[in-house]
């Protein structure tokens, strides 16, 4: 009896020792690709439209991250930890990222994304990256407090806490798109003036609406979730998350007016083990009726012009690249941010300085 | 014949005792000074690197006045976490002290039980119950005490209202640990001349107990220095603390230089903090801080502030001398000072209730009450990837965590107790060190350390972290269950022939199955429960559970996130309820009363 029992404790530690230091599947097996998005429910509209689909046309299964901040690769190129495989990011960071090495050229010849090319909006296409879709930041409200008749619907406005009180949430400075652009927007500057960007003023600006920001937002979907939960009354959003929100039922409402408008590009890093898999994944991404589904579910402008012949004409309206939209909306040069001074320091980097010392002097 | 054997036992006591006894430390021992010290070694060593000299990472650490802004604001932050934490647990404590065995004991549960529910979900929780659609903001205007919402989430307030209850059970344990110890008598005898009540109270009880004021007040304080959870998870956009100022200085800046030296800066002010709390609670053994010149004179300054009249008349309403008219604002103070400590028993309890009724709303959005009732975001937690995949990692860590501490530690707390050779006290103390190290200085030193092993992202590399994390625990269980044993029935066994080893298998093992048990269960919860080390370490294909509720946390209030928070409370309060089921079975010392040492 004594005897069973101390053979099965040794039999179940040593299953033990073997479950640990045998190597997990996952590490094993290189059939699979490390994607990292933004979360919430635009992640879920894409696990549903193009990673389900992806593996079920070619067997790579996905594993799936959040919060690609350009901080994350450079921590993890610097210590050699090739964690991630493909990234969805900001122009800025593609850029700023692919001059440092941190990213993998795209093989534009890949017999897979060479045919897709030519139906790609120019703007899509990098030495680095490949745009998946047109985004737009926009302001946003909850229905507690504005409603679509009386709300924002210039920065100014949105700043003007005397006509429209109530708490605000706004991009961190050190988030993806930081503040700055309608910060400057918000203090009169005229859209055509925005660059080369102002960035004194526009800390400047940001402290005037400090004292009525709930939380400066460092995650992809906490603005909209500040909306929804009530927390606060306006917030600056990204269109997709917060039109899908509405589409829901949550009581939130927003404004294409002065909505700032960029590409997010798929990349691939530059120590990935995958390669191949990872160049499939973006060419497939890449395909009209793909990037057509996904804006079926989130008012995604496609970069695949051919997208809009899969889409009907009610639901393209709806998307930040349909005409009408577009020219109420102000894009975002990636160019300038990117770009570096003297001392090597891109103008992205220079702004994460910056915002350090605005937050802490809070 | 005979006298051979006895020869044979005095034999092993001796040589076959003690010299291998002592060696049954080294395990452990070799473990923590690879995967402990000497990460830590190198981050000390990071701290004076730098361009400018020795110093240049630490001056300009003292340079920034930005920094030091916010270290004071911890400090600040911490002493008012610790006070307000005193003035709610010392009535608790009072009231275990003074209650009868069986209540005292399911205090005690709940107690303990708030120290092991995960501090992700608590303040979860809280998250939860302050929101502006939540349920305290529902309760207000239901009252019509408000018109509209309160803004009480990201605020002071809600930083504070979540540190006192995730620190609570540090306080009143230790107060716990000393008032138990104070002897009744004096305070009956104290009465019995007179000085009865409040006066009996302040005059007896309470000087007797300063040392456990101080011990608990220095415990919540050190604690809250290093917490990171809380404050970054209910703090606004200004509140930010040291521990996540080390955080994005190495998440945003890779700055390993100065995130070293801060690592540093906090990890000597813990050390200090802890020498001056072993001083005092040393000093409480030798009869109640009498011959301790601090307590001493903080015990003068107690009295003679009752020896004002007009105070002592003030205070007398509550005390003696309440006659005719007085008798009914005595009986309202009575009621009131009777109340206090259930209320902030409930205060302990009741938040958790929350996450319930939320998992099982109909509703995706926050909405108190919940509009219907559904099962479905608990069918959703089974049938996401994203959730599965977390459960699944963090089950097998904490499994091979449990095991894996329980072994080390079983080993290291038989040399411990039986053993006996120089520097055995300084080892215990190395040994049950890693749980006052703030875990982010821990985490810091990891992450660097296991990068260049080449087992970040591993699961490998959070297993022997989280070991270093459990073998305290597991060490203070399991000596306290060794110390019980009487090793004459080995010796006996041995003298009937048993090997020491078999002695030990046969006789020892048996008696400490059901601590085995306790000290497996608290390492599988210790790992089971660890943010902070996952968050840096743990890599897609190894993400820990905790580190995906921390995702879910920060980003949505989503009820599935409600419903993992309700299953991981489950799997910690079905622990605990096996550990006391353990202890139960052990006739003389409890399991859980010996977990208190981990705070004496």
């Amino acid at each position: 009896m004594r005897n069973g029992r101390i053979w099965i404790a040794a039999g179940l530690l040593f299953a033990a020792g073997v479950w640990l230091f045998a190597p997990s599947r996952q590490h094993e097996d290189t059939n699979y690709l490390v994607v990292v998005s933004w979360g919430g429910s635009f992640q879920e509209a894409q696990r549903e439209v193009l990673f389900r689909p992806f593996t079920a046309a070619t067997g790579i299964q996905i594993i799936e991250e959040t919060g690609p901040t350009a901080a994350r690769v450079q921590a993890m190129a610097q210590s050699g930890r090739a964690e991630w495989d493909v990234a969805l990011m900001t122009p800025a960071d593609v850029l700023r990222l692919g001059r440092a090495g941190y990213l993998a050229k795209v093989d534009q010849s890949h017999p897979e994304l060479a045919p897709l090319l030519p139906d790609l909006d120019p703007r899509a296409i990098l030495d680095h990256g490949v745009g998946d879709f047109f985004s737009s930041k926009v302001m946003a409200y909850g229905t507690d407090d504005y409603s679509a008749e009386h709300h924002p619907r210039t920065w100014a406005e949105f700043w003007d806490v005397e006509r429209f009180p109530g708490l605000r949430v706004i991009d961190a400075g050190d988030w993806t798109m930081p503040p700055i652009e309608y910060a400057l927007l918000a203090d009169g500057v005229e859209p055509d003036d925005l660059y080369p960007l102002d960035f004194e003023r526009a800390y400047a600006s940001i402290g005037r609406l400090a004292p009525h920001v709930l939380k400066f937002s460092d995650s992809p979907v906490m603005a909209a979730q500040a909306l929804v939960d009530g927390e606060a009354s306006l917030a600056a959003v990204t269109l997709g998350r917060i039109a899908q929100l509405k589409a829901q039922g949550a009581p939130v409402g927003f404004e294409w007016n002065q909505g700032l408008m960029e590409v997010n590009y798929w990349v691939i890093m530059e120590n990935t083990d995958h390669i191949e898999a990872a160049t499939r994944f973006i060419a497939f991404a890449a395909r009209p009726e793909i990037q057509a589904a996904m804006s079926r579910l989130q008012p995604l402008g496609p970069s695949n012009r051919r997208a809009f012949e899969f889409l009907a004409p009610e639901r393209a309206r709806q998307l930040p690249t349909y005409p009408e939209n577009l020219e109420r909306q102000i894009f975002v040069d990636a160019g300038y941010w990117a770009r570096e001074d003297a001392s090597g320091k891109s103008n992205a980097e220079r702004n994460a300085e910056l915002w350090r010392e605005f937050v802490l002097g809070q | 014949m005979r006298g051979r054997r006895i020869q044979r036992v005095r034999y092993c006591d001796e040589v076959g005792g003690a010299v291998p006894v002592f060696l049954l430390v080294l395990p452990a021992f070799l473990f923590l000074a690879a995967f402990y010290l000497f990460p830590l070694i190198q981050i000390v060593a990071l701290s004076f690197q730098g361009g400018g000299g020795l110093f240049e990472n630490y001056g300009s650490l003292l340079s920034d006045p930005l920094r030091l802004t916010v270290l004071l604001n911890t400090l600040k932050l911490s002493a008012g976490v610790a006070l307000l934490c005193l003035v709610l647990g010392y009535p608790v404590a009072y009231l275990m002290v003074n209650a009868r065995p069986e209540r005292r004991s399911a205090l005690m549960l709940i107690v303990l039980a708030s120290v092991w529910v995960s501090i992700l979900v608590r303040t979860y929780a809280w998250m939860v119950l302050l929101a502006r659609r939540g349920p305290v903001n529902a309760l207000l205007q239901f009252l019509g005490l408000t018109d509209e919402p309160l803004t009480l989430l990201y605020t002071d307030f809600s930083v504070y209202v979540g540190m006192v209850h995730v620190l609570l059970p540090f306080m009143i344990l230790p107060l716990y640990s000393v008032m138990q110890r104070i002897d009744l008598g004096l305070v009956r005898s104290a009465r019995s001349l007179g000085c009865g009540g409040f006066l009996g109270f302040w005059f007896v009880f309470l000087p007797l107990s300063l040392p456990g004021v101080v011990a608990g007040v220095l415990l919540v304080f050190l604690v809250s220095l290093g917490f990171f959870i809380t404050p970054a998870l209910l703090g606004g956009a200004g509140d930010v603390t040291f521990v996540m100022l080390i955080e994005q200085e190495l998440a945003q800046f890779l700055n390993w230089g100065v995130a070293s030296a801060m690592s540093i800066v906090l990890l000597v002010a813990t050390l200090v903090l802890v020498a001056l709390y072993r001083f005092l609670m040393r000093s409480d053994a030798r009869l109640a801080g009498a011959d301790n010149r601090i307590l001493g004179l903080l015990s003068v300054l107690m009295r003679s502030a009752l020896r004002s009249r007009a105070v002592r008349r003030t205070l007398g309403v509550a005390g003696y001398g309440a006659e005719g008219s007085v008798a009914w604002l005595r009986r309202i103070v009575a009621l009131v000072v009777r109340a206090v400590p259930w209320l902030v028993v409930g205060f302990l309890v009741l938040p958790l209730l929350v996450i319930v009724p939320l998992s099982l709303s109909s509703s995706p959005f926050l909405e108190f009450p919940p509009p219907g009732i559904t099962l479905r975001w608990y069918v959703q937690v089974f049938s996401r990837m994203d959730w599965l995949g977390p459960i699944a990692v963090s089950v097998r860590l904490a499994l091979v965590v449990g095991v894996g501490a329980t072994l080390l530690g079983l080993l290291a707390s038989v040399a411990l107790v039986r053993g006996s050779f120089p520097g055995k006290g300084l080892l215990a103390g190395f040994i049950v060190s890693p749980m006052i190290v703030p875990v982010m200085v821990l985490a810091v030193a990891m992450q660097y350390f296991m990068a260049r092993l080449g087992l970040a992202g591993t699961l490998s590399g959070l297993a022997l972290s989280h070991v270093v994390l459990a073998l305290p625990f597991v060490v203070v269980v399991l000596t306290g269950a060794l110390q019980t044993v009487d090793t004459g029935l080995e010796r006996a066994a041995q003298a009937l022939g048993a090997t020491p080893f078999v002695a030990f298998v046969r006789v020892t093992l048996p008696l400490i199955r059901p601590a085995l048990l306790t000290s497996g269960l608290f390492a599988f919860l210790v790992s089971f429960d660890e943010l902070v080390i996952a968050l840096f370490l743990a890599g897609p294909a190894t993400k820990t559970l905790p580190k995906r509720m921390w995702e879910a946390v920060r980003e949505e209030i989503d009820p599935a996130t409600a419903a993992v928070a309700v299953l991981v409370t489950g799997v910690c309060v079905l622990g605990l309820l096996l550990a006391e089921r353990a202890r139960s079975r052990l006739v003389r010392r409890s399991n859980l009363h010996n977990l208190n040492k981990v705070f004496e």
